[in-house]
């Protein structure tokens, strides 16, 4: 059992990078402090993980997923609809030995047909593909009775997702900030490292 | 695959719980099977341990064949000659 931050932190940094991340489904590797801080909000403050069924929702290589195990949740299932990603997160499991509670699934976010206790999940901020956000916060309150979700921190988003919610049956809960520095991942990031604010957002289903 | 994964999981089509599971290949988890949906005669694969759950129009073909040729043995007839979205007769 983790019994730190920086225990989860050290061993989430040995999950590996896409071997070739993708722009369409504005792939990256959520760094290892973030997620760190993010497992940490969910499963100390908010007690949601150890002992629930978890969906990680667009998992990519296994961030969220293996370390939502390492946390104590019961049972996991990371789903993508992209093989290399799933690929990838395989070999994650295995490294952590959590292959008997995380179940990997192929299957967009649209088609998407579980009922779990806890999504999490990091979708693409709709940049690339238009409302691909929307897609995913509808699948997660579809799919789980409280849902964390990493979006854009922006103030307008702020607004849009709270109506979103509320019309697809839920409430955003909480909002927690971040920020988010990220080694060069695609060509147009010159810098040396791509540093942006986003927003955790704790969405309960069926409280309004 | 594990086997409670059925619990929680409906056919991405029509939505119906739950589905059948039939395993060709076991080791520490389920590597290799087939789940199939009662509700609408659809066929899913699981390859090495990773369920395939996509709906018609994201599915291969020829690669859903390959699939369905390499365990002939094991499928149901119903699999085999009335699948969907594909199968080895019609």
């Amino acid at each position: 059992m983790i019994t730190s931050k920086s225990e989860l932190e050290i061993l989430l940094e040995r999950i590996g990078n896409f071997d070739a991340p993708k722009l369409k489904l504005e792939q990256y590797r959520l760094p290892a402090p973030a997620a760190a801080e993010i497992l940490w909000y969910i499963g100390l403050r908010h007690k949601d993980l150890e002992g629930r069924i978890v969906g990680d929702l667009g998992c990519g290589t296994g961030m969220l997923t293996a370390g939502a195990a390492l946390m104590g949740a019961d049972y996991v299932v990371g789903v993508d609809i992209d093989a290399p990603a799933l690929s990838k997160a395989r070999g994650v499991v295995e490294k952590f030995r959590l292959g008997d509670r995380v179940d990997l699934l192929m299957c967009g976010v649209n088609d998407l047909s579980i009922s779990v206790d806890v999504i999490i999940q990091n979708p693409p901020f709709g940049i690339r593909e238009r409302e691909a956000d929307r897609a995913f916060l509808k699948a997660g309150i579809r799919a789980g009775q409280t849902v964390y979700s990493l979006h854009r921190g922006d103030e307008g988003v702020r607004k849009f997702i709270g109506s979103y919610v509320r019309d697809l049956g839920g409430k955003v809960d909480e909002i927690l900030p971040l920020n988010i520095k990220l080694p060069p991942t695609y060509h147009f990031h010159k810098k040396k490292f791509h540093e942006f604010d986003v927003d955790l957002y704790r969405i309960v289903r069926g409280t309004c | 695959m594990k086997r409670r994964l059925l619990e929680i999981l409906a056919c991405p089509m029509c939505k119906h719980h739950p589905l059948e599971l039939k395993v060709f290949d076991e080791k520490q988890e389920i590597e290799e099977g087939v789940l199939m949906c009662e509700g609408c005669g659809r066929w899913y694969p699981i390859i090495e341990t990773i369920p395939h759950m996509l709906p018609d129009d994201l599915r291969e073909e020829i690669e859903d064949k390959d699939f369905l040729k390499k365990w002939k043995k094991e499928l149901p007839k119903r699999v085999l000659a009335k699948g969907k979205p594909f199968n080895l007769e019609e």
